[in-house]
């Protein structure tokens, strides 16, 4: 299987903040969710694979190319959605999609246009007249009119209201529906990578902390929910963020594998409950880092 | 994509203030006459000079407004061939305005020494436009349309400051115009020709410095 993005140690340092050794790769038909807090370095590492940001070491393929020797072939390739839609604000609808239209090779109008259609934007629509969600939609209808092989969203779905985040997410699941495209979608929305992404990684304070499949992550991270004195020694270590709870006490593990045969009696009494851990518990449970 | 199709959205703005000052300059030297074809070719540089540089402000403002180049950045074209393609714009205009001023005082039936002494007026002017008006951008492109402008009205004021101590003085009398008429007229053609040249060298290696200051500065 052929990779559409393979980004090795990269770095950036800016005061105050350093993205480390970030390294990803995914595969041709692959949908890769970047989970992170805030100023975890999820817009860093994505303008630095757009080349907005230079990093400052590491190396980034794109299709096999840099992206910063070939950015016309390789942007014309891709399908970008930013976390904040710049558009020239006293022009419409029409004039922006003329005007992008020009810088790709594939610009498909017809489709751009059902594309409108659906999201319910008027071609004639004045730009600085459209609210964050229709933005957003613009946005989306951009970068997919140009038959891209690969999305790259920052945050597309940040500030709208659920019926905009599901409508933008149906979408995305349609793009899709070709095996050969590949998408990588940050967000610190875990629902919406839940939903879409085949595998996760967790950028936390600038570095990768895991990347793994998301069937993985839910065989291996367990909330365990348990009462007081039914869980000790290696299982009992292995807890992060141990809380009081309605139960008793939970407490999240990354090996569940491990620690299965030493709940298994508190399990069947009763005094122990697991359950998949969300993304949310994966993530607060590295930045708590308890 | 062309140099043409970058910047084809601010075509009008390039192209109207130059053609239309231009006509106006015309409309004056063909129906008042022209008493001081010097002074008329420094004042030549002058509009040159304003008409070439003001567009490429008033574009970067708006690009500045709306994070032009943050939107440009996602799209399949190096943000150094917007820059690029921006320096192009004024660079043919500059030398096309320069061309047309020469025709223009040619056309106007100056004996053969005033041309000669006005012609290379306005190379020398159009050779200071280069200059000044690749430095300006490179400004506006690192700290912004408006410092550029500060930069700009601040060293206008101090050629008119300068202007008034050296008529003051009593070097040499007149206008801003009339004293660089002067100058300019005692400088030997070979000199002129020089400076041409390093006006076009300094304006195209101002080109990928620019572009690189863009590009680490996008968003």
């Amino acid at each position: 299987m052929d990779n559409v993005l393979e980004a090795r140690n990269l770095r950036k340092e800016y005061a105050g903040f350093a993205l480390r050794d970030v390294s990803l790769t995914i595969p041709r038909g692959y949908i890769l969710g970047l989970i992170g807090p805030n100023g975890a370095g999820k817009t860093t590492t994505i303008r630095m694979l757009m080349n907005i940001v230079k990093p400052s070491a590491g190396e980034i393929r794109i299709f096999g190319m840099d992206p910063a020797e070939n950015e016309k072939a390789v942007k014309d390739r891709i399908g970008f959605v930013g976390d904040e839609q710049f558009y020239y604000e006293n022009r419409s609808v029409a004039w922006t999609e003329k005007f992008v239209s020009r810088f790709f090779d594939n610009w498909n109008g017809e489709l751009f246009g059902r594309l409108l259609g659906g999201f319910g934007i008027e071609r004639s629509a004045a730009i600085s007249r459209l609210s964050k969600g229709m933005r957003v939609k613009l946005s989306i209808a951009i970068a997919l009119s140009h038959d891209p092989e690969f999305l790259v969203l920052d945050e597309p779905t940040a500030g709208l209201d659920p019926v905009v985040r599901r409508e933008v997410l149906d979408r995305l699941m349609e793009f899709r529906g070709n095996e050969e495209r590949s998408i990588l979608i940050s967000s610190h929305i875990t629902d919406d990578i839940m939903r879409v992404a085949d595998g996760v990684a967790f950028i936390v304070d600038g570095a990768i902390v895991l990347r793994d499949e998301k069937d993985s992550i839910a065989a291996d991270w367990k909330r365990i929910h348990f009462r007081p004195g039914a869980v000790a020694g290696r299982a009992l270590a292995g807890l992060s963020c141990v809380r009081e709870s309605a139960f008793g006490h939970s407490g999240i593990t990354r090996e569940y594998s491990k620690i299965k045969e030493e709940l298994a009696r508190g399990a069947a009494s009763g005094d122990v409950r697991v359950e998949n851990a969300t993304l949310d518990d994966v993530l607060i449970s590295f930045v708590k880092g308890e | 994509m062309t140099m043409f199709e970058i910047v084809r959205k601010n075509i009008f703005r390039y192209v109207t203030p130059p053609l239309g000052v231009f006509a106006v300059m015309a409309i004056y030297a063909f129906s008042s006459g022209v008493n001081n074809p010097v002074n008329f070719a420094g004042l030549l540089g002058i509009v040159i000079f304003i008409v070439t540089l003001a567009p490429a402000l008033v574009i970067e403002m708006e690009e500045e407004k709306n994070r032009g180049y943050a939107f440009l950045a996602t799209l399949p074209v190096a943000i150094r061939d917007v820059v690029r393609a921006k320096f192009m714009m004024m660079f043919y205009s500059i030398l096309a305005l320069g061309a047309a001023g020469v025709v223009l005082l040619a056309s106007i039936g100056l004996p053969g020494y005033l041309l000669s002494e006005s012609a290379k007026t306005l190379v020398l002017g159009i050779s200071l436009c280069l200059i000044f008006e690749s430095v300006v951008l490179v400004l506006a492109l690192r700290f912004g349309s408006a410092p550029a402008l500060v930069v700009l009205l601040f060293t206008t004021l101090m050629l008119n400051i300068l202007t008034f101590i050296v008529a003051s003085a009593g070097l040499m009398g007149g206008s801003l115009v009339s004293i660089a008429g002067k100058i300019f007229s005692a400088v030997p053609w070979p000199f002129a020709a020089i400076l041409l040249a390093a006006g076009v060298a300094v304006f195209l290696a101002m080109i990928p410095v620019a572009g690189r200051v863009k590009e680490s500065r996008i968003v």
